[in-house]
């Protein structure tokens, strides 16, 4: 298979093809196109760097045998490196001659501006809602820590706003929980197990909350969360919170009764707490 | 006389030894086809979720041996050295075992998958869109796992080039 490289001024381009001969497919294979070139259609990912005078080190998708050493300046023409890399290996060209390919869309958002992005743009790029669990099991013990565990982890999302493509970047500021017995807490640490801060069961953790009665409360936690975005030129922080909110999670909180019992249960089965 | 003959009904009558049997790891192909799906869907979502930057990432190549690692970690190399990156996720849009051979010592499975890879894109590392254009975005692949034991591995995927899914 060829794949050809053209150094010119510093500038390495990099047509490369997935052979019709070899049909490994993954998903990463995939997801870059270079899976299925199979009906004439050629794809390429043209990835532009700068890199002054050396050749690229890794270009080796499937390169058995394929001249593939460094180019020289004065390399094949555009419309020469587009039909090799629609040659297959017995050097049948599998895609019909174009028109020379626009330079690469990277360059596109950029060279537009930056859009004014406000946080309200973002929302339906907004990370999935964290339901409020709390250990053991949702259950706590009236007068007693109960330990909340809800956290979220940063995530990044690719999508498009306006027509361009964008990346954005959701990072976790605050947790707002309401207890669901009249209180409420905004809390900047992400909830974590007893086991995981090494603690023994029921006592106070940077989460917990003590509920004073037994009963059912609907806890919930909504998490704030501070944007970037970056079309390109690198992250942008968007002014703003978004709040995701979490939905209902029924806590009960249950009651602890000691009594001073003087046989065992199979001593006495009708005694307290048999 | 009656004793003796219970006996004989319970099994309690000294009779030949019982021969061993090598147990299978799947006692049939559609529990073989439901374990092989659950390896697969684990690995995209393993894969997926590796795209996501978080502090405990987790490693989608726990589910592959031979060329199918081989072709992972050749890919990612790839990617690395063009500074690109792929975004978003991957779909199973599709899963259909084909075939499995449930020897004692090793199962091997294989399955039509239809992956769905429209909502990935790959970006550069100044995090412009380079997806290509036109690339196809249902792929049907021919997946095939090994394993011993309960436990299966994806060992290799290939495009299945005359197909659509």
């Amino acid at each position: 298979m060829l794949v050809v490289t053209l150094l010119s001024l510093g500038l390495v381009l990099l047509p490369l093809s997935q052979p019709a001969t070899t049909s490994d497919c993954n998903g990463q294979w995939a997801a870059a196109g270079m899976c299925g070139l199979v009906d004439g259609s050629s794809l390429s990912i043209t990835a532009t760097q700068q890199q002054q005078g050396t050749a690229p080190s890794t270009d080796t998708r499937r390169t058995d045998g394929g001249p593939s050493g460094p180019g020289t300046p004065s390399g094949p023409s555009d419309e020469a490196i587009d039909l090799a890399a629609c040659m297959d290996d017995s050097g049948t060209t599998r895609c019909a001659p174009r028109p020379n390919r626009p330079a690469a869309p990277a360059t596109t958002p950029s060279a537009q501006g930056t859009p004014a992005i406000t946080i309200s743009d973002l929302a339906r790029f907004a990370p999935a809602s964290v339901l409020a669990t709390a250990e053991p099991g949702n259950v706590g013990i009236a007068g007693m820590p109960t330990n909340f565990t809800g956290a979220a982890t940063p995530q990044i999302q690719g999508g498009e706003l306006f027509g361009l493509p964008l990346r954005v970047r959701f990072v976790p500021a605050a947790y707002d929980y309401t207890y669901g017995d009249g209180s409420s807490a905004t809390l900047t640490t992400p909830g974590q197990t007893w086991e995981a801060l090494a603690q023994a069961q029921f006592t106070p953790t940077p989460t917990s909350h003590v509920y004073r009665e037994p009963g059912a409360y609907p806890a919930r936690v909504d998490i704030r969360y501070t944007a970037q975005v970056d079309l390109g030129g690198g992250w942008i922080d968007v002014p703003g919170q978004l709040t995701t909110s979490g939905a209902t999670q029924e806590i009960r909180i249950l009651e602890a009764r000691t009594a001073l019992v003087a046989h065992t249960c199979d001593e006495n089965p009708a005694g307290v707490g048999c | 006389m009656i004793a003796t003959a219970l006996g004989q009904l319970l099994g309690c009558a000294p009779g030949p030894a019982p021969v061993p049997t090598p147990t299978p790891a799947f006692s049939s192909e559609e529990e073989a086809f439901a374990a092989a799906e659950e390896v697969y869907r684990a690995y995209n979502d393993a894969l997926n979720q590796s795209r996501i930057a978080t502090d405990t990432p987790p490693n989608p190549r726990i589910y592959l041996t031979g060329p199918a690692l081989e072709s992972d970690l050749e890919a990612t190399r790839y990617l690395q050295a063009q500074g690109l990156e792929v975004i978003g996720e991957g779909t199973v849009a599709g899963f259909d075992g084909t075939a499995a051979a449930l020897n004692s010592g090793e199962v091997e499975v294989t399955a039509n998958v239809c992956l769905d890879v429209s909502h990935t894109q790959v970006v550069d590392a100044n995090g412009g869109d380079v997806t290509p254009q036109g690339r196809p975005t249902r792929l049907p692949l021919n997946v095939a796992f090994v394993g011993s034991g309960g436990a299966l591995l994806i060992s290799s995927s290939n495009l299945i080039e005359s197909d659509a899914c």
